[in-house]
């Protein structure tokens, strides 16, 4: 399935791009919580969205943009 | 100096870099690329050297390039950023210019250690404001990992093959780090993709000062250095814990070591994981084992010798 | 009765430079060459040989000349743009008669280009890349087989002569696997350079005898104009040397012309074509018969100094000569030259990355010769 996968905790988010990810493993290994893993396609998804505490590592190391972590909030770019 | 917060969010509003491109799952190239440019407050002009960055991102018809950038040739990454970078300050002593740009060179330890050496060490000789980013994975990748100046000791590469005879590369691989430092510029760092706020800090750092900037980011390779590709992270952060890789800067001459490990870890944690490595295990290896502990041993009680203590931020 | 092996175009240079004697390589990665440096990498040193990776381009080149008059055969290997890098040096072995290979497998050009896409785009460039007056012959191959006994030429002339040799190869025969019987020792002659008997009145740079370093004579090597000694020189005497040193090749072109020629006989049609592309022609050409029309094809190894006598000779009575090449037209204006204006040339020319197949090759044949050939067209 390459649907955009997004997980949900109150106002916090997290999504991960299948047609992004590259199943490298790098998200797994960095959670401190051990939220991630990867899937039977090879893809990285969320096994227990209620551990994750939103640190946002994932996001910061993946080589290829697929995880987005984020709190819903209206956006105000400070600089261009 | 930068939060994390600031930072995930800087990226959320403007990447400047992005996915889909076609580097291997697990590179450590684009973790350091994203964190460096992502940490530079100011709009970046980016220069790219020949190698895995810069093919695997620019395969037509896409880009993973969201600023501008140029790719001239494999030897004068930095040549070509003196030359944007001088024509800028031209604009703005004329007035053409008001914005405040940043200039950034990324090439691989083949193009930087070797054919690029020339170029880089003209560039900061001559005091050009840019950041040179080696991103160093010890070999040349690109075109089928073949030795490089960068390529440690002992590692196995196609061009320095194991054998009955052969156990890997017979040289040391170069400090270029000290090498740039040696061209008394204003801020020198070497960072590991696995210190993602220290190295976001160091650039941020690099690109505050007036004046050349060259940063050794030390970028995991799964398919040259044989190891599964979740690892990238841990085995560029047991290169820090092993004093094999250490994080320190040089700022204005003055030499600061950035991370001390609690325990300091044997190299032998750094080589096993690596398959480019697996022949030193052999029993008959044993005295090259011995032989690189020093080595790194020697390296560490010097730089420790050099640098004035201080913590990170 | 030996068994075929499965050998890549790439290894099939790296043993034939082997088989040649050939002792000392110096390269530097790049696609799509870089086999030929790995392979000699493992290999070389078993045969008491040195293989050095070097930092760049010119340090390979420069590290070839040392090697050479360090009295080894030598040799190094790229592509288009490290090609580039080494013109300078090229130059100066032509003009020091430094007996080198430098081998290129060409890649869709200019700048980085294509690395995995063949071409062949660095005809003129094999000529005329370093500045300046100056010889080289330059061969090329199309087949595996035939790299390796390409390889084997490049260094018989290059020791006998005291002249850089270039073989142009292209990435698809570069990357190629093809089973091949490769010759056995002795099957292929192997020129050793000639050194001189007496060293007491040995002229180091007069003739292609070639006295080396740690042989014991005086020897001064440099890319300076210089007399017979080595000693710089100037005016007239400058002029001799170089003049001698260009003549030396210049005025062998029709015994250095090595060839396959199909049925140029009695061709209106001549197809003149060299490496990769001669595959495609010699389908072609074996098409084009079938059907009855009177079609040649001549398959060039030697590129330079170009077979102006051989163009001439075989287009005499050919009406139409097509010169099919992975380039935007290089090789045909030397064709043309040759012809001298009596028939008319034309070029076939594909730069997408792809290789002319036989099927294009056809297509032109059959419009032209329904159109009908005639000057003016």
């Amino acid at each position: 399935m390459n649907a955009m996968k997004r997980y949900e905790q109150g106002e916090f988010f997290l999504e991960i791009e299948p047609r992004r990810c590259k199943g490298c493993g790098v998200c797994v290994q960095s959670c401190p919580k051990g939220v991630l893993v990867l899937n039977g396609e090879g893809k990285a998804e969320a096994k227990d969205i209620a551990q994750c505490v939103f640190c946002g590592i994932c996001e910061q190391r993946c080589p290829d943009f697929a995880i987005s972590v984020y709190k819903v909030r209206v956006l105000q770019p400070s600089w261009v | 100096m930068p939060n994390t917060k600031e930072l995930a969010r800087r990226e959320e509003m403007h990447q400047r870099f992005t996915g889909a491109h076609a580097l291997c799952a697990g590179c450590g190239a684009p973790i350091c690329v994203r964190t460096i440019l992502n940490a530079i407050e100011e709009p970046v002009v980016v220069v790219n050297a020949t190698g895995c960055l810069e093919v695997a991102t620019t395969r037509y018809p896409t880009t993973a390039w969201n600023v501008p950038w140029i790719h001239v040739a494999f030897e004068n990454a930095a040549a070509v950023a003196s030359g944007i970078e001088t024509a800028y300050r031209v604009l703005r002593r004329r007035g053409k210019i008001s914005r405040e740009i940043r200039f950034v060179a990324f090439g691989g330890d083949g193009g930087t250690y070797d054919i690029g050496l020339q170029a880089l060490s003209g560039a900061l000789e001559r005091g050009h404001r840019f950041i040179y980013v080696c991103y160093d994975n010890e070999a040349y990748m690109n075109t089928g990992n073949q030795r490089s100046g960068a390529t440690p000791f002992a590692a196995q590469t196609s061009t320095a093959p194991v054998g009955e005879r052969s156990f890997g590369k017979p040289q040391r691989r170069k400090d270029l780090t000290e090498i740039a430092a040696a061209h008394h510029i204003p801020y020198v760092a070497q960072a590991s993709i696995s210190d993602w706020y220290d190295l976001a800090r160091k650039a941020r750092q690099a690109a505050a000062v007036d004046g050349p900037a060259f940063l050794n980011v030390l970028s995991t390779c799964p398919r040259g250095w044989g190891y599964p590709t979740d690892q990238a992270v841990k085995i560029a952060r047991l290169a820090v814990e092993t004093c094999y890789w250490p994080l320190y800067e040089v700022i204005e001459g003055r030499w600061y070591l950035n991370y001390i490990p609690e325990e300091k870890l044997p190299i032998t944690e750094w080589l096993r994981p690596q398959k480019r490595f697996a022949h030193l295990f052999e029993p008959q290896n044993r005295e090259l084992l011995h032989q690189i502990q020093q080595q790194v041993d020697e390296a560490w009680e010097k730089l420790l010798r050099k640098c004035e203590r201080y913590e990170a931020l | 009765m030996r068994e075929p092996e499965l050998v890549q175009g790439n290894e099939a240079c790296a043993r034939g430079a082997l088989y040649a004697g050939c002792r000392f390589f110096a390269g530097y990665p790049i696609t799509p060459s870089s086999e030929i440096m790995e392979y000699l990498a493992r290999e070389m040193p078993k045969v008491g040989g040195i293989c050095l990776q070097m930092e760049d381009e010119i340090a390979s080149i420069s590290a070839v000349i040392g090697a050479s008059w360090g009295g080894a055969k030598a040799m190094t290997a790229t592509s288009g743009p490290g090609f580039s890098l080494m013109q300078e040096s090229i130059g100066y072995a032509a003009i020091t008669e430094t007996p080198c290979v430098i081998v290129d497998a060409q890649r869709w050009s200019p700048s980085t280009g294509q690395p995995t896409k063949a071409a062949q785009g660095d005809v003129m460039q094999a000529r005329w890349g370093t500045h300046g007056d100056h010889p080289v012959i330059v061969l090329t191959a199309s087949w595996v087989r035939e790299v390796f006994e390409m390889t084997v030429h490049a260094f018989n002339l290059s020791e006998q002569y005291r002249v850089p040799v270039i073989l142009l190869l292209d990435e698809v025969l570069a990357h190629l696997r093809e089973n091949v019987i490769l010759p056995e020792p002795g099957e292929l002659e192997v020129v050793e350079r000639r050194r001189p008997e007496r060293l007491d009145d040995f002229k180091p740079f007069s003739n292609e005898m070639m006295l080396c370093f740690g042989e014991g004579g005086r020897l001064m090597v440099t890319g300076m104009a210089h007399d017979e000694w080595g000693f710089p020189a100037q005016g007239q005497k400058a002029a001799e040397q170089l003049q001698r040193i260009v003549a030396k090749i210049e005025s062998r072109a029709d015994q250095l012309a090595l060839y396959r020629a199909h049925f140029v006989d009695d061709a209106d049609v001549i197809i003149i074509s060299y490496g990769i592309t001669s595959r495609a022609v010699e389908a072609a050409g074996h098409q084009l018969r079938a059907q009855g029309l009177a079609v040649g094809w001549l398959d060039l190894k030697t590129l330079w100094p170009f077979p102006d006598k051989l163009i001439r000779s075989c287009t005499e009575r050919a009406q139409y000569v097509l010169v099919p090449e992975l380039n935007l037209g290089q090789l045909v204006r030397e064709v043309e030259r040759a012809v001298g204006g009596r028939v008319v040339v034309e070029h076939l020319g594909r730069v997408d990355g792809y290789l002319i197949t036989p099927q294009e090759i056809c297509q032109r044949v059959q419009a032209r010769l329904k159109v009908g050939v005639s000057h003016g067209l």
